[in-house]
């Protein structure tokens, strides 16, 4: 017999013999997952909500890390938190503090104690919400044994600090409910951010008898399906105190792959994709570009290099000043980032800053190149005893990106080699806060609108969020002063000098202010892109 | 049966004791911890938390937790997802790796037997040319480019296909493809060369010269001894694709277990490192033994020694 024959003979029987196997296996596969080919493609991608319901379909990168505001943390569950829950204030769509569940606030006027008028509303299961329930999620939150990341921003209030801490009892802690519809705040200074931090999701109520599966919200929108690590939707809440002014009927969660989820933009089934819940791929950002189809939103956030004050050749403070002039921040963001960054000239973000000007000068090279061989002179060396100076940074593609280019600007500028070492994420976290680095990246975003966010991080040496080395006296006291100046004017300006002398030390050199980078379906609008990295959806729509 | 038990269980017992004592050591000497974030957090509230986990034990007292976790089956919450347990992320993910590896598994075995015996029949001629290029494409291309290549293709220009997530049968496609490219590819080439060693042998020609019919020679008694190291090979390969490949997974949005495997560990997520490697621990050794099993059924001669 030839071989061909025998090929197709061959052929023929393994046709057979397997095809019978293979038709009942397919046919109980497609039963098996409920014959979801034949579905229309519209209603496959709506799951759950009807043709004509205005629903939006957001792409996120990571499951959220929890449902619970106590517990949450990411920065992309905040604008899930967001949808759920509602909290004494919420930003209006200018994003200005506006009332929420109180509809009054008042203000003693030493601008200590707050005194919050709750109005009648309900949680989404039809329970009343009073100021219990504020009382009884707060109690938990100050726990010392309760693992609240973000217990850390109640210690403006009086007591609050000792009583997380262990040192102090719940009963002296300055919040009190005189009546079901009333709440008081005492704070230990004067804060004009408070109303602001009573927007933010750590200060949500929660219902007592909140679970994991089974979210009770107070939001404008409520849980309507949740597949872990896949997709997460929320439909309108129509128990909310303001739910005349919601129009989206539901808001769809995927979890998609950041090349992934571009691909199902230009396709037409996912209408949002990048910040904030995502990220979109640095290489993409160019050509979004040039389609006209990338969005920017200024942030609240600086991208910095940490400087290791402590041990040479850093804890010469020309040194800093050198290498801080040297780089060219207008470059780095045109022609490398390319995402419509801002160059840094100054730690506090313009959107929080009360007035922006700049500290120092970008690229100022003559300038860096005196200072460099001022601290050489001091430190009595030349430039080829110069010890090997390393930049630590995560495996990141834009940190990537930013290393080559400082080290190539270093280089020109003042004609030093950096040695550039790329780490596993925890691995450089872990680094830099033993403080075994020269120079580190880093970066901050703000939890509240206020400078002290940014100032007060590098109070104390000590600090979880200084990692420097670096303290000032003045600096410190400035920052006291501050806390308890009441003139609003007054304090800003006070802020402004710690911030001079924060720049002219340099303990953190700032690169560029962040931006948000996205995508989104032209229809959509009265979306409010907060700078604190959250979307607020209560008042979106799809418009013609 | 006693020395089966003997000789295959009990050193894979031992077997799994090792890697979760490895696993262990090697996740505590990692650098970080699942509370690292950027945005640093206050010592106080570092040290609530840990406390709260159970992080600031001693390494032996949470060395005997997690085995104590391990035999009553429950791994523990999750630190990363506060609202998951190891035990729901497996029991959510599995099934979905368990169905789309299922799928890449038996695709892998038809084409990748089907390309073998043909390459066999045509060695060096230009099917065998062909099969053989194809192959080699298949082995040396990574699975996400060419998930990322269906994609485009397939679903992106043609729209064949859903381009991603999970659903139904025609979500499952393009990365059961993607998925057993490989697997198929390896298949082929292992049955080539032990098909085309078998055919020269003694007992094949005495076989033809008793006058069976080529098809019976070849399936009967020719594949049935070069299909030996292919079962071996099943094994690790179904523990491999059964519970889920991070990059397919990834790239078309499928909740399976895959990335658990890879997100732990870049979380220290350490209840969840646990959990999934002694998932797939139990999973590879259960599978080895089964390999185990098919070897007695398929050589006559290992039948003998072990009942006997």
């Amino acid at each position: 017999m030839s071989k061909k024959k025998l090929a197709i003979k061959l052929l023929r029987a393994v046709w057979f013999a397997f095809m019978k196997k293979i038709i009942r296996a397919i046919l109980c596969l497609a039963l098996f997952l409920g014959l979801g080919a034949c579905k229309s493609r519209h209603t496959a991608e709506k799951s759950g909500f009807g043709d004509d319901d205005q629903v939006l379909r957001i792409s996120c990168t990571e499951e959220f890390d929890s449902l619970d505001p106590r517990k949450a943390r990411s920065l992309s569950t905040v604008t899930l938190l967001h949808m759920l829950y509602e909290g004494l204030m919420r930003l209006d769509f200018h994003g200005n503090p506006a009332p929420a569940l109180a509809s009054e606030m008042k203000v003693s006027p030493d601008k200590k104690t707050y005194t919050f008028k709750l109005r009648s509303s309900q949680w989404s299961n039809g329970d009343p919400l009073t100021s219990a329930d504020f009382i009884r999620t707060w109690k938990t939150v100050l726990d010392p044994q309760f693992p609240a990341p973000n217990a850390y921003q109640f210690y403006l209030i009086k007591g609050a600090r000792a009583a997380k801490e262990g040192t102090g009892k719940w009963e002296d802690v300055g919040i009190s409910a005189p009546d079901s519809n009333t709440l008081i705040i005492e704070l230990n200074e004067p804060a004009p951010y408070f109303p602001e931090l009573a927007c933010a999701h750590f200060f949500y109520p929660v219902h007592a008898s909140q679970t994991a599966e089974s979210p009770i919200g107070n939001g404008p929108f409520t849980l309507f399906n949740l597949q872990h690590h896949y997709e997460l939707s929320v439909k309108k809440n129509p128990l909310y105190w303001d739910a005349n002014e919601v129009r989206l009927d539901g808001v769809i969660m995927q979890i998609l792959d950041e090349h992934t989820a571009l691909r199902l933009f230009e396709n037409g089934e996912v209408d949002w994709v990048g910040s904030p819940l995502a990220k979109l791929p640095s290489d993409a950002i160019p050509a979004l570009k040039g389609q006209h189809l990338l969005r920017t939103a200024n942030a609240a956030g600086v991208h910095w290099l940490r400087t290791q004050t402590l041990s040479p050749p850093f804890n010469n403070e020309k040194m800093r000043k050198a290498f801080a002039l040297a780089i060219d921040r207008k470059a780095l963001v045109e022609l490398v980032l390319k995402g419509s960054q801002k160059p840094a000239e100054g730690i506090v973000p313009p959107t929080i800053a009360a007035r922006s000007h700049p500290y120092f000068e970008d690229a100022d090279i003559p300038a860096a190149w005196n200072a460099f061989q001022e601290a050489l002179k001091e430190m009595d060396l030349s430039i080829d005893d110069l010890p090997e100076i390393v930049y630590c940074y995560p495996t990141d593609d834009r940190a990537h990106k930013t290393a080559q280019a400082l080290q190539q600007q270093w280089f020109k500028a003042l004609g030093v080699t950096v040695k550039l070492n790329r780490m596993e994420w925890q691995l450089f976290s872990q680094t830099v806060k033993q403080g075994n680095f020269q120079l580190a990246s880093g970066s901050w975003f703000a939890d509240f609108r206020d400078p002290i966010n940014f100032l007060d991080l590098f109070k104390e040496k000590g600090q979880t969020t200084n990692l420097t080395g670096w303290e000032n006296p003045d600096y410190a006291a400035l920052l006291n002063q501050s806390s308890q100046e009441s003139d609003p004017v007054k304090r800003m300006e006070l802020l402004h000098k710690a911030e001079g002398i924060l720049l002219a030390e340099m303990p953190v050199i700032p690169l560029y202010f962040a931006v948000y980078n996205y995508v989104k379906d032209d229809n959509l609008l009265g979306v409010y892109f907060s700078d604190l990295g959250y979307v607020d959806f209560k008042y979106a729509f799809f418009g013609d | 049966m006693v020395s089966f038990v003997c000789t295959y269980l009990l050193p894979r017992l031992l077997a799994l004791w090792v890697v979760i004592t490895l696993t262990f050591v090697v996740m505590k000497v990692l650098p970080g911890d699942p509370f690292n974030e950027e945005q640093a957090l206050p010592a106080s509230i570092q040290k609530a938390l840990n406390a709260h986990y159970g992080l600031d034990d001693p390494v032996f007292v949470q060395y005997t937790r997690y085995i104590q976790g391990i035999f009553s089956g429950n791994l523990g919450p999750s630190f990363r997802y506060k609202d998951l347990t190891v035990n729901q992320i497996i029991q959510d993910g599995f099934p979905i790796s368990f169905l789309l590896g299922l799928e890449a598994l038996c695709i892998a075995i038809m084409m990748g037997g089907a390309a073998g015996i043909l390459s066999t029949l045509y060695a060096k001629r230009w099917p065998d040319l062909i099969l053989f290029g194809c192959l080699t494409l298949a082995v040396s291309v990574p699975s996400f480019i060419l998930g990322a290549l269906f994609q485009y293709v397939f679903a992106l220009k043609w729209g064949l296909f859903p381009i991603a997530r999970w659903g139904s049968f025609s979500h499952t496609v393009l990365p059961a493809l993607a998925l057993s490219a490989l697997p198929a590819a390896f298949i082929a080439r292992l049955i080539r060369a032990n098909l085309s060693e078998v055919l020269k042998q003694d007992y094949i020609r005495t076989a033809r010269v008793k006058g069976l019919s080529e098809w019976r020679v070849l399936f009967v008694h020719a594949l049935r001894n070069a299909v030996l190291p292919v079962v071996t090979y099943l094994g690790p390969l179904s523990a491999n694709v059964l519970v889920g490949s991070f990059v397919v997974e990834k790239i078309f949005a499928i909740p399976g277990l895959g990335q658990s495997f890879i997100n732990s560990v870049l979380n220290r997520d350490y209840t969840v490192i646990m959990g999934t490697t002694v998932f797939y621990s139990v999973v590879l050794l259960t599978l080895l033994t089964l390999v185990d099993v098919a070897y007695v059924c398929i050589d006559p001669r290992l039948r003998r020694r072990v009942f006997a």
